[in-house]
């Protein structure tokens, strides 16, 4: 060091940070490069050389300089407090700084240049000396970085012009959140720490404590100064949604707030809420918060007489339900209970770890507590229990608690849910019919639920013999000794005939009796079947005198064609509900399970309560599922109804093998000259009148004209209502029927002949009688009596052929004589023809059936018929509804759907 | 020089008089009604006040001006000047202010704290002018002063103020700017406090350094054991 050449030129070389700055001296032999820190010695001695070169003269005085002003304590820390420079400098101060200047500088070195060089060196040497000796001075990343500073001396010098801050481009309106922080010190206090956050505004994600923007640069905190000012007028805004957060602002600095277990408690209760309200977010430590959930255990309460399961969810069993806060999944112990229950903060110490209790939970833990814990915390009834236990949640008070049932009640849970895939029981003495293995799942189900107290809906297709698995239900229970009395089927008056039959053909000796019409004797009721109409039970249980049925004490009431009882609010739904039974049974054929509000009328008779009121079932289930917000919803509301739900298609795998094929055909035809023009103005005139309309007459008008173009299609004697006018050379499909007839019937074939329309079914009859065809004919008009006459003559071969309008023909008659089956019109609805259908292709049907369906070309049939062929979930979403769906249409769709598509079959229409 | 403050010219009020209400509001109403030499001359003030006859309002540090009937045939200029606070009284002020971080946070939302002006009253401050510290001037014939038109001016800066208590900082001599950059670079000086204990260990070491230099010795350092002592001297201190 002590070889520095001094007579040659001296370069300042700065460098950032100043401290780093070096010094090159040249000499005739060598050049030295060397740190601040090791020139300074040879500067500040450098004066005393006479011959040193006048740049080292420069260096030299300003080194002298800056020791003077750091020895008189004119030294400041940068705003970023990472290094010091020379300030602030008094007026006499910046003298000397160009006086030096001025006497040094020299050749190649203005004076503005050697000011700028004496400047930075001073703040240099201020940076060197002020690091305490030792201190390392080797660059670090955060120190190559930062060109543009900002100094406090400037800042204070610029004082008495002040203008805006610096546009430095670093954010300076911020959000502010609340980071918890929980000092072991603090929690055994009962209390946390919160923390404020200033994040950008335009990024969240970028965020540092307020007290840095205090104590901090921007350099380091990555704010813009302002963004103090913006920091507090956010936290008053904090401070007037929750009160505490006012004592930040009490500070010089708002670094953080300490809550005690009282503030706490507020901030748990209602403070959060209100800081959510003005977009604040509070961050909870993991694991300190959350983890406590209430977990319910429902379990049968009071000791328990006779077989496991044997009525257990019957109207006099007792559910109890009692519950403990979990966490993390594992319920709490006693202790931990009174623990928790005790504790006088919301902060407690459970299982090792601090955790936060939210006050609502503490308070239900006292409530609880206090009730004592061996209690049950309240008896809840048996479907609610029964719920819980399949669903995992129970709804108590408007709020969800998640469950586990107890050993009894899982136990029972299992059986129900398994019921229907068990080992099937054997056929019960007494059957005089060999069950198919469907059927024998079905019968065993439906005592499993029966047996333990429980309704159950049996949906499976028709002719999957629902019929004789209830037989086979009321002989298995008389096995068992559980009969408590006799089985009562209320059925649609078309079907007596048939459940007559079958009992009698099925478990000959049982007694069956029909309670319908003139025969209404219930004395000496043993143990068999009671058969009623749904009007005869309706009329009968709405008697002043309370009627014969309600006074019998049932074991079973069925419900056949359960769709009867579809609207809960109907009279005939109300009365069936009034029969008193030991369980009951519904069986449909029609898909119950995609309309939610008549799958519960129906669940809530078979099983009452399961699904709880209907506006809770609304509440809970219905809403939500349709809403399709929570998916998990409908998988929790399938757990819970299908036990009691069972559904068998004749396209299952195994069901009904033996039923032969059925055949389709859709056999287009034109319309007659006449039907064109009746069509055609009908078309013009209703959508003109359509276009006019307002909202209740359009629904009104769309459905007469679907229902006039209908009728135009069918013939134009049903649409001009001429009942005796002329048949022949008006329809199409007139002409095409005759033709279908004579095939069929020169084969020796029987024939269902259906249509929606009784005018047209009349027509229809006269035309066959002219033509000499013997036919039958039932409609919703025919006596019961007349309708098993005429079933019994078809199945017998009188007629071969049998019209039916659909609605009265739609459900349970067994038709299967007939092998060709022919829908003179289009059902809006592929089910309800299918219903139709299966009348002839169903058990007993030996030969292939033929389906054939007469559709007009160009016309509406024709375009519901594409619809139908379409994807089925778009035909369920039009046509699911009906025609009502159809008066939603807008008047361009609806033009395109009615409007009659001209073809070459009517050149001269 | 800061900009001009300028508040909008206001419309006419209809009804009852909208008398202020906030207390730094009513505070600086009641100091310049003792100025009234008239009830009277209140009562019409508050009129004209209402009137919508003034222009905009340029409020300049420690003064406000606004023209009465601007662009009719008769303008007149009425004139208010206030006592303005020094320099050492708004550091005082500014002290008080950035001693909590509420303080500025009230002032930016439109409040004066009442703690805020207490604290700095006891330092000697009083940032709400007194009757004396308000003088007006106006082109009316009134002869005396305050004129029913200064009166107005002043009631429709009592109505700016209770809004914003800045435009009251300001008529005392201080522009919001100022203010906060003050406070700022206060707290900022508060945090250096913690470089204190090392401004003063570098003040020894430098004075050392200079004490070292006055005896300097003068040669190259070629082989010369007294620039060696010398430069390892220095250099022990740094």
């Amino acid at each position: 060091m002590s070889f520095v050449p001094l007579q040659g030129q001296a370069t300042w070389v700065p460098q950032q940070p100043a401290r780093l700055s070096e010094v090159e001296f040249s000499g005739p032999r060598r050049t030295v490069r060397m740190p601040l820190k090791g020139a300074i010695p040879v500067l500040t001695r450098a004066v005393r050389v006479e011959d040193a070169h006048p740049s080292v003269g420069l260096l030299s005085g300003a080194t002298l300089l800056a020791m003077r002003l750091v020895a008189a304590g004119r030294v400041r820390r940068t705003e970023a407090g990472d290094a010091w420079r020379i300030g602030p400098l008094q007026p006499d101060d910046d003298d000397r700084v160009r006086a030096l200047a001025g006497s040094r500088a020299h050749a190649g070195t203005s004076v503005d240049d050697a000011e700028q060089l004496i400047r930075e060196l001073l703040d240099a040497v201020a940076d060197t000396m002020v690091k305490p000796p030792g201190t390392a001075v080797a660059p670090t990343e955060d120190d190559t970085g930062g060109t543009r500073r900002v100094h406090w001396s400037e800042r204070l010098a610029a004082r008495e012009a002040p203008t805006e801050p610096e546009p430095d481009g670093l954010p300076d309106r911020v959000r502010i959140t609340l980071r918890v922080e929980a000092p072991e010190e603090v929690l055994a206090g009962g209390g946390v720490v919160l923390v404020p956050q200033a994040h950008d505004l335009d990024d969240e994600t970028v965020f540092v404590d307020v007290a840095r923007l205090w104590h901090e640069g921007p350099e380091e905190h990555g704010f813009s100064a302002r963004a103090r000012l913006s920091a507090s007028v956010a936290l008053g805004e904090a401070a007037s949604a929750w009160e505490p957060l006012g004592r930040l602002l009490r500070e010089r600095v708002p670094e953080q707030l300490v809550l005690d277990g009282e503030e706490l408690t507020g901030l748990l209760d209602h403070g959060l809420e209100a800081l959510d309200a003005v977009g604040i977010d509070v961050f909870w430590p993991r694991g300190l918060r959350g983890e406590l959930v209430p977990q319910g255990r429902v379990e049968v309460s009071g000791p328990r007489e006779g077989p496991l399961n044997e009525g257990l969810f019957g109207p006099d069993s007792l559910f109890g339900f009692d519950w403990r806060l979990a966490m993390a999944g594992q319920q709490l112990s006693d202790e931990e209970m009174v623990a928790l229950a005790e504790a006088t903060t919301p902060v407690i110490r459970l299982r090792d770890n601090w955790v936060v209790i939210d006050p609502r939970v503490a308070r239900r833990a006292r409530k609880r507590v206090k009730a004592g814990l061996d209690q049950a915390d309240r008896a809840i009834a048996p479907a609610a229990a029964l719920q819980a236990a399949l669903t995992g949640t129970l709804y108590l008070d408007g709020g969800a608690m998640q469950v586990h049932p107890g050993a009894t009640l899982e136990q029972a849970r299992r059986r129900i849910v398994d019921a229907a895939t068990v080992a099937p029981l054997p056929d019960p003495p007494g059957l005089h019919a060999t069950l198919r293995d469907y059927q024998r799942h079905g019968v065993t189900w439906l005592a499993e639920l029966t047996g333990a107290g429980l309704g159950a809906c049996l949906a499976d297709d028709m002719g999957l013999g629902k019929t004789v698995t209830l037989i086979a239900l009321h002989l298995h229970r008389r096995a068992r000794g559980l009969l408590v009395g006799p089985t009562l089927v209320v059925c649609p008056a078309s079907l007596m005939g048939n459940w007559e039959t079958e009992v009698r053909r099925f478990a000959p000796g049982v007694d069956v009796r029909r309670f319908h019409g003139s025969s209404r004797s219930l004395a000496d009721l043993g143990e068999g079947f009671v058969l009623t109409t749904y009007g005869t039970m309706r009329a009968d249980t709405s008697a002043e005198t309370g009627g014969d049925l309600a006074a019998v004490s049932w074991d079973l009431v069925v419900a056949d064609e359960a769709q009867h009882i579809k609207n809960a609010r109907s009279t005939t739904a109300k009365n069936l509900r009034t029969l008193r039974s030991r369980c009951r049974v519904a069986l449909t054929g029609t898909p119950v399970e995609n309309d939610l509000t008549e799958l519960w009328a129906i669940l809530d008779w078979a099983t009452p309560g399961l699904l709880g009121s209907r506006n809770a079932f609304r509440k809970v289930w219905a809403a939500p599922i349709e809403s399709g917000v929570d998916p998990s919803v409908a998988r929790r509301f399938a757990q819970l109804v299908e036990p009691f739900l069972l559904r068998r298609r004749k396209t299952d795998p195994g069901i009904a093998p033996e039923l032969p094929a059925k055949t389709e055909t859709d056999h287009v035809v034109g319309l007659t000259r006449e039907q064109v023009v009746l069509y055609e103005t009908l078309v013009r005139e209703s959508m003109r009148r359509i276009e006019e309309a307002d909202e209740d007459t359009r629904r009104g008008l769309v459905l007469a004209l679907l229902t006039g173009l209908k009728q135009i299609c069918n013939h134009p004697a049903h649409y001009l209502r001429q009942p005796g006018g002329r048949l022949r050379g008006r329809s199409r499909k007139l002409e095409l029927l005759d033709e279908l007839l004579a095939t069929i019937l020169a084969e020796g074939g029987q024939v269902l002949l259906f249509t929606q329309y009784v005018e047209m079914a009349r027509l229809l009859e006269r035309h066959l009688a002219a033509a000499g065809t013997p036919s039958l004919f039932l409609h919703g008009g025919t006596p019961v009596a007349a309708r098993e006459r005429m079933v019994r003559d078809f199945q017998d071969g009188q007629a071969p052929v049998f019209l039916l309008s659909l609605k009265a023909g739609g459900t349970g008659l067994n038709l299967t004589r007939a092998d060709h089956v022919v829908h003179v019109d289009r059902w809006w609805n592929p089910a309800v023809e299918d219903q139709a259908t299966d009348r002839a292709h169903r058990i007993g049907q030996t030969r292939p059936v033929q389906v054939h369906r007469l559709v007009t070309e160009g016309t509406i049939e024709e375009r519901i018929a594409e619809l139908l062929q379409r994807k089925r979930s778009l035909a369920d979403a039009v046509l699911g509804r009906g025609e009502a769906a159809l008066t939603e249409l807008s008047d361009a769709e609806l033009h395109d759907l009615v409007g009659l598509r001209r073809t070459r079959q009517y050149p001269d229409a | 020089m800061p900009d001009p403050l300028v508040l909008p010219r206001s419309p006419r009020r209809r009804g009852a008089v909208a008398r202020s209400d906030t207390w730094w509001g009513r505070a600086f109403v009641r100091s310049f009604e003792e100025l009234a030499l008239d009830v009277g001359d209140l009562v019409a003030a508050r009129s004209l006040a209402r009137s919508g006859r003034f222009g905009a309002i340029v409020v300049l540090e420690a003064m406000a001006s606004a023209v009465v009937d601007p662009g009719s045939e008769q303008p007149l200029m009425s004139q208010l000047k206030v006592e303005r606070l020094d320099a050492p009284d708004w550091t005082t002020f500014a002290r008080e202010a950035a001693r909590e971080s509420g303080f500025t946070a009230a002032l930016e939302v439109g409040t004066l704290p009442v703690d805020l002006v207490e604290h700095a009253d006891e330092a000697g401050v009083e940032v709400l002018p007194g009757a004396p510290d308000l003088d007006s001037a106006c082109e009316c014939d009134a002869w005396a002063q305050p004129c029913v038109h200064a009166l107005a001016l002043l009631y429709l800066l009592a109505w700016h103020v209770d809004r914003d208590p800045y435009v009251l900082l300001l008529l005392r001599g201080r522009t919001r700017e100022a203010l906060l950059t003050e406070v700022h670079a206060l707290t900022a000086a508060e945090a250096d406090d913690t470089g204190a204990a090392e401004r003063e260990a570098a003040r020894v070491r430098a004075a050392q350094v200079l004490a070292l230099a006055q005896d300097a010795p003068g040669g190259h350092g070629l082989a010369d054991a007294a620039v060696a002592a010398y430069d390892e001297a220095v250099t022990r201190l740094l």
